[in-house]
């Protein structure tokens, strides 16, 4: 019967039986997976056929046209402090590009009420970051440090950017941060005393990367970055690849 | 940079910052085998146009649809497809005629080697290998497997379309569907 259900053969009644039992059955639920990958294989073996050259142009004008208020492909221009001058632009431009996907998101949303729910949480917490972001780089009193890249990232341009109040600090990689593969994440990591804490875990995306986190001392001693399982570990577990150090002079 | 060199993930990925390009780059490289899954399904070309279309906006609008752990990114693209072209048949009550179907299965699947080489580099040696295993299974399990997928027929139906018992199409089914999970156990490892 799960054969049968894998493949989308048994009628909505039958399939809540099965699913009621699934509930209780790993090992069905097992034997499903497997039966349910093997059905999704099927759809390979048929043959092919060439749509018409005029699908593309529609499918490709038709998501143009809905995209059309979320991010631009150019970058916009924006008036920034020189202090801050290109780390900051690329952190604003994230930002401001974050706002207008969690916009476009929360617009195209027709799921469920739970999907909606959840969508606008993690919305208010997009806008959350893109404010926290800006007004790291947009204070006065906004520092500035290279960051030393070896390792994988060896060749990257990052800083670590905060604020003199040691409220808030922030990675900003502007070229060359590599794609990690799946299942890897980069993970910051703050030394405010001997062991270095969890800051948060990151991804790189077209060499770039801006991260945001909330310090618990106004100087680290260091601020590193490693590259980390998903989900990010307790402590550092390979080669630190990015590193600053905000407590020396500049 | 190049896009077709990248991942299904990293298009996604890209694609989820409303990258045109990489969406762009993954028509490209499964548009044929999306709008072919849902021909092969309802058997209308302008049908299966449309399912293809509908199908592809709706990983533009909703990336987030997909979930890299629970599987390949082209099963579940394709699986999209089908279960759409299903739900079109069924919600407009066209079937496609599977009555010819027996005769269909008398000859081996048609050869397609060479059409569309990005697709073919990409899933060249898996497709064959599905083919070659469904291919292999006795006549009368592969018809009911087939007409199961791609028909979208529950088993009763096809028990009546094929006057069998229905214990025989359940039985049929199990069978056939044990034998193609051994044969594709490495691909269905691999995800």
């Amino acid at each position: 019967m799960l054969e049968a259900y894998a493949l989308g053969a048994v009628p909505p009644e039958e399939g809540a039986h099965i699913e009621e039992h699934l509930s209780d059955c790993l090992a069905c639920w097992e034997h499903l997976s497997e039966s349910q990958r093997a059905a999704a294989l099927l759809a390979l073996a048929v043959p092919l056929e060439e749509p018409c050259e005029s699908l593309r142009q529609r499918i490709i004008a038709q998501a143009r046209q809905e995209s059309e208020p979320a991010i631009e492909t150019t970058p916009r221009r924006w008036r920034l402090p020189r202090l801050v001058a290109v780390g900051a632009t690329a952190v604003v431009l994230a930002a401001v590009g974050a706002l207008s996907w969690s916009l476009v998101e929360t617009r195209n949303l027709h799921s469920d009420y739970h999907d909606i729910q959840h969508q606008a949480t993690a919305n208010q917490q997009q806008v959350d970051l893109t404010r926290q972001l800006v007004s790291v780089l947009m204070r006065p009193d906004v520092q500035t440090q290279a960051m030393v890249a070896s390792g994988i990232a060896a060749g990257a341009s990052a800083s670590y950017v905060w604020t003199r109040d040691g409220k808030l600090g922030a990675i900003v990689c502007h070229q060359g941060l590599p794609d990690l593969p799946k299942g890897k994440v980069y993970q910051l990591w703050v030394s405010c005393g001997q062991t270095p804490t969890n800051g948060g875990t990151f991804t790189a995306w077209q060499g770039q990367c801006q991260h945001l986190v909330v310090l618990e001392c106004s100087r680290p001693a260091a601020v590193d970055v490693s590259v980390e399982p998903e989900g990010g570990s307790a402590s550092p577990s390979s080669e630190i690849v990015l590193s600053a150090s905000p407590s020396l002079p500049q | 940079m190049d896009y077709p060199d990248l991942t299904d993930e990293q298009l996604m990925t890209r694609l989820a910052m409303r990258d045109i390009r990489a969406f762009e780059a993954l028509y490209d490289r499964y548009g044929t085998l999306v709008y072919s899954t849902a021909l092969r399904v309802v058997g209308d070309t302008q049908l299966a146009e449309d399912i293809a279309q509908e199908v592809f906006l709706r990983i533009w609008r909703r990336p987030d649809h997909y979930v890299p752990e629970r599987g390949r990114f082209v099963t579940w693209l394709l699986s999209v497809a089908r279960n759409g072209a299903v739900d079109q048949i069924r919600t407009r009550g066209r079937r496609r005629r599977h009555e010819t179907a027996g005769e269909d299965l008398e000859r081996e699947l048609p050869a397609d080697e060479g059409q569309d080489p990005a697709l073919m580099a990409q899933l060249g040696d898996e497709r064959q290998k599905v083919r070659r295993a469904l291919a292999s299974l006795p006549l009368e399990q592969r018809r009911v497997i087939e007409m199961a997928y791609y028909g979208g027929y529950t088993q009763q139906e096809i028990a009546e379309m094929l006057s069998q018992p229905l214990g025989t199409v359940k039985t049929r089914i199990r069978l056939g569907m044990q034998k193609l999970r051994a044969t594709l156990a490495p691909e269905i490892g691999g995800e």
